[in-house]
């Protein structure tokens, strides 16, 4: 056996040399788990609907239909797809500081939640990138897809909001980090577009795996978001108007380029193929947005425990 | 110092979008009038302005009030309406038009909102050409 240094069981480790300040563990004392909040709830719903694995996903059917379709309806269709999969790698990279920005305040439900929310955006990137390696096979220049505003959205405001967290975990940056994430890039770009998504290939009746993974995107998101909305109507119920602008002044700057991704998208397809409509995205966008904007402007007028108490029904419309 | 929504507030507003290079370059494809109501008390249309806009340029601009409203806007490819505060807002550059659409602080009573997101740069360079006119809003004596 080779030589390993001695540690007795007495001796603390260099991290545990300062003298450790006393901690209360909520779940030994009365107080345990509160099951009414709304990430709680949440976590539940996931831990029963959110447990499908992209491995078991039968692609089989969807091989064959893609060597069948036109040039212009595959380039379509990865065109869409190479930005969603850019878009669940961000999401999955740029996630944890906001995690760990919830830990650090001790909320326990939420990060429960959260711990869900993370394993489910690292499931859509296995889902995606199964998808490009054995259906569409051919993964060159995927990147070329990113237009203008979809770069900067993706290589910018959102790694640089979620990551301001590591510095400065403030309600204020937690609110502008979840403006980026929950409401812009989930609520208008990744809902929009697989909404659109899904209704494309269930109408052209093609690609019947893919439909299986984009019906489970679908209810994962609907779950994120509905944490998101829940976050920021905390945050706006907890410390008022001046929060309130930060989130509305976030929401304000961001609009565009969500809108502005999806100019990108249609710029490129004069005539789409599968009964695409411009229109349609937008107006959903528009939508959902607005559903979600006077939500969590309501909170302005809230007390946290009418955050906290919402009903299962209220919460299903903020989402 | 103009009160909102009058010739003399609506004939400056055009005098400003003329001498708007940025406008006329972000509208450059424009074409049709558009027009911002006042919403009443009632939710109807109090007072109303009317912009015939063209590539860029504002070839007429009216204030409307009462039996001219309904006419004039029926006859205009896009409305925006809110209320007092609101257009305070959008005026002062606090809240952009598309983002008022989007969250439904200003209403589109006429118009299809996928037609006007080309012109998310044209709508702020309109709206920037209306702060630099020197405004007042009733009630504000």
């Amino acid at each position: 056996m080779a030589d390993s240094p001695t540690v007795s069981p007495d001796s603390p480790s260099p991290a545990m040399s300062e003298p450790a300040a006393a901690r209360e563990f909520r779940t030994l004392d009365s107080r345990g788990l509160d099951h009414r909040l709304p990430p709680m709830r949440l976590w539940h719903k996931a831990k029963k609907i959110g447990i499908w694995d992209p491995q078991a996903i039968d692609f089989s059917q969807d091989r064959a239909h893609w060597q069948r379709l036109s040039p212009l309806e595959q380039r379509v269709i990865l065109h869409q797809t190479s930005l969603f999969q850019a878009g669940e790698e961000s999401v999955t990279l740029d996630l944890l500081p906001l995690i760990q920005a919830i830990a650090g305040e001790g909320r326990l439900e939420e990060e429960m939640f959260l711990t869900s929310f993370l394993w489910e955006e690292a499931k859509h990137v296995e889902a995606f990138d199964r998808f490009l390696t054995e259906v569409v096979v051919d993964r060159t220049d995927l990147a070329a897809f990113q237009g203008p505003c979809y770069e900067q959205i993706f290589h910018h405001e959102l790694p640089t909001a979620l990551g301001a967290l590591r510095d400065d975990p403030s309600p204020s940056a937690q609110a502008a980090a979840s403006v980026t994430y929950n409401m812009i890039v989930e609520g208008v770009l990744a809902e929009t577009g697989y909404h659109a998504y899904a209704k494309m290939l269930q109408e052209n009746g093609i690609l019947p795996g893919m439909q299986t993974v984009v019906g489970h995107l679908k209810s994962d998101e609907a779950r994120h978001l509905a944490y998101g909305v829940f976050l920021l109507s905390r945050l706006v119920a907890e410390h008022g108007d001046d929060l309130w602008q930060v989130v509305e002044a976030r929401m304000q700057e961001l609009l565009p380029l969500a809108l502005g991704v999806v100019q990108e998208l249609f710029a490129e397809y004069p005539d789409p193929p599968f009964g695409l409509d411009v229109d349609e995205f937008v107006l959903f966008a528009s939508m959902q947005f607005q559903r979600r904007f006077q939500r969590i402007e309501k909170a302005r007028s809230q007390t946290l425990d009418e955050i906290y108490r919402l009903d299962d029904e209220q919460r299903e419309v903020a989402a | 110092m103009h009160e909102v929504f009058t010739q003399p507030w609506v004939d400056a507003w055009a005098d400003e979008i003329a001498r708007s290079q940025e406008y006329r370059q972000a509208a450059a494809s424009w074409e049709g009038p558009l027009a911002l109501a006042l919403t009443d008390a009632d939710g109807g249309v109090a007072r109303a302005v009317r912009l015939d806009l063209w590539h860029g340029s504002c070839r007429d601009a009216r204030a409307l009030a009462g039996d001219d409203i309904a006419p004039a806007l029926d006859a205009t490819d896009y409305v925006l309406q809110a209320d007092l505060a609101t257009w305070r807002r959008v005026l002062a550059g606090e809240l952009e038009p598309i983002f008022g659409l989007m969250s439904g602080k200003l209403k589109l009573t006429r118009g299809q909102l996928p037609k006007l997101l080309p012109y998310v740069t044209a709508s702020k360079e309109l709206v920037a050409a209306a702060g630099r006119v020197p405004s007042r809003f009733p009630h504000d004596d």
